[in-house]
């Protein structure tokens, strides 16, 4: 029965309300079409129509799956054009003594990062953020890896790659140049599961 | 809930204790929901109880534009919800027994509800437990009726319309309605008997309990 029959059917059963209760037929009459969609039962005020739940179910989906569409929408259109990123230099960096690290902020003041100067010599720079929750890392001198605080989060200090615990993608990868004897970071890259 | 209310003006004395009760309520706190009325009282001293009678058919839930007005499982009509009523007082206008009386300081109307927080616990409504006489009493009609001599009556015409209520009145004779009109003036017999509307009496303008007002 769809919907407008209903609630004909239900006017109908409200004017055909018994006149041993009440002989009120005209406030029955004016009031029928309102009391169909309003019947002042109060159990009836918890009954939801299947018509109402399924407006329900698909209307919440529908925005969520908008809401989602637009994010990834966006996304895909800020993928297309490459980010371009100016090369910052990375103050004390060629002070900092072989096997220790300097904690420094690229592109932004919010993006930290961290400069490792290997044993012999070379640098590599990573995210400072762990890719598991968003701890800081920091460079364990002792076993000449990043290590995580937090959750016990591991990190190859060449690479950047997942040694153990809980992190589920490599470090933010900091492309470095040396210009003039003065060490500039170029580039970061965020890096998924290639393998 | 198999339990109602019988009310038998007979018994009645007038010493509104029920009023008192009604208003010791913290659901309604300082307004008392059940009104002490002299009948004629240029003829009489005779009073009356009045609450709500539970329609089983509510006029003031059907008159209720914003649905405030709800009966529930148990034929119990409930006092207006507060996030609804608009206070239009649509529902004061429109009862026959003059029960929905509204606060305009809350926007709100407010009325008896048979003191649902309680009867549906198994507790009597405040103004049964306390009335001295049996002039209001709770309880089934098969433990009520058998221990009266007067006859209980649901039935009510008021001018027009004939509404049958949950709450029982119980007459000394035998009729099968009992008539509701305030001085038996209502529209249709206005002009029917127009030359007759008896004045209100001078006396029961001084007795608060008279004061005509629907408001709290």
């Amino acid at each position: 029965m769809n919907s407008k029959a209903f609630h004909q059917d239900t006017i109908n059963k409200i004017l055909a309300a018994d006149n041993e209760i009440s002989d009120e037929v005209n406030v029955r009459t004016a009031s029928a079409p309102f009391q169909a969609e309003f019947p002042y039962e109060r159990d009836s005020e918890a009954q939801v129509t299947r018509r109402e739940f399924c407006n329900f179910l698909f209307l919440t989906s529908s925005a969520l799956f908008l809401g989602a569409a637009g994010f990834a929408g966006k996304s895909a259109y800020d993928a297309r054009s490459p980010r371009t990123f100016t090369p910052a230099k990375i103050d004390g960096a060629m002070s900092i003594e072989p096997g220790s690290a300097l904690n420094f902020a690229y592109p932004s003041e919010e993006d930290t990062a961290i400069l490792i100067r290997d044993t012999d010599g070379t640098y590599a720079a990573f995210g400072q953020k762990c890719t598991h929750l968003s701890c800081p890392v920091y460079y364990s001198q002792a076993n000449d890896r990043l290590e995580c605080p937090c959750h016990n989060g591991g990190f190859s200090s060449k690479t950047g790659e997942v040694l153990y615990g809980p992190p589920p993608r490599p470090l933010d990868r900091i492309e470095l140049e040396t210009i003039n004897g003065e060490i500039f970071a170029v580039k970061r890259e965020v890096r998924g599961n290639e393998g | 809930m198999n339990e109602t209310m019988f009310i038998d003006p007979q018994r009645c004395i007038g010493c509104r204790s029920c009023v008192a009760a009604c208003r010791e309520c913290s659901t309604h706190k300082g307004y008392s929901m059940i009104f002490v009325d002299y009948i004629d009282r240029s003829e009489t001293t005779a009073t009356m109880p009045t609450i709500c009678m539970h329609c089983e058919e509510p006029t003031c839930a059907l008159v209720c534009p914003a649905d405030a007005i709800k009966q529930n499982e148990d034929g119990v009509v409930m006092s207006a919800l507060k996030p609804r009523c608009l206070d239009c007082r649509n529902c004061v206008n429109a009862c026959p027994f003059g029960v929905p009386k509204y606060n305009s300081a809350m926007h709100l109307q407010m009325k008896c509800d048979m003191c649902y927080d309680r009867t549906s616990e198994g507790l009597k409504p405040m103004c049964a437990s306390v009335c001295p006489t049996g002039a209001i009493s709770f309880g089934t009609y098969e433990q009520i009726v058998p221990l009266r001599r007067t006859k209980p009556v649901n039935a009510h015409v008021f001018g027009n319309q004939s509404v049958k209520t949950k709450v029982y009145m119980m007459l000394p004779t035998d009729a099968d309605e009992v008539s509701v009109d305030g001085c038996g003036v209502f529209e249709g017999q206005i002009a029917l008997d127009g030359a007759n509307v008896s004045e209100e009496s001078w006396i029961d303008t001084q007795v608060e309990e008279s004061n005509k007002s629907n408001e709290f």
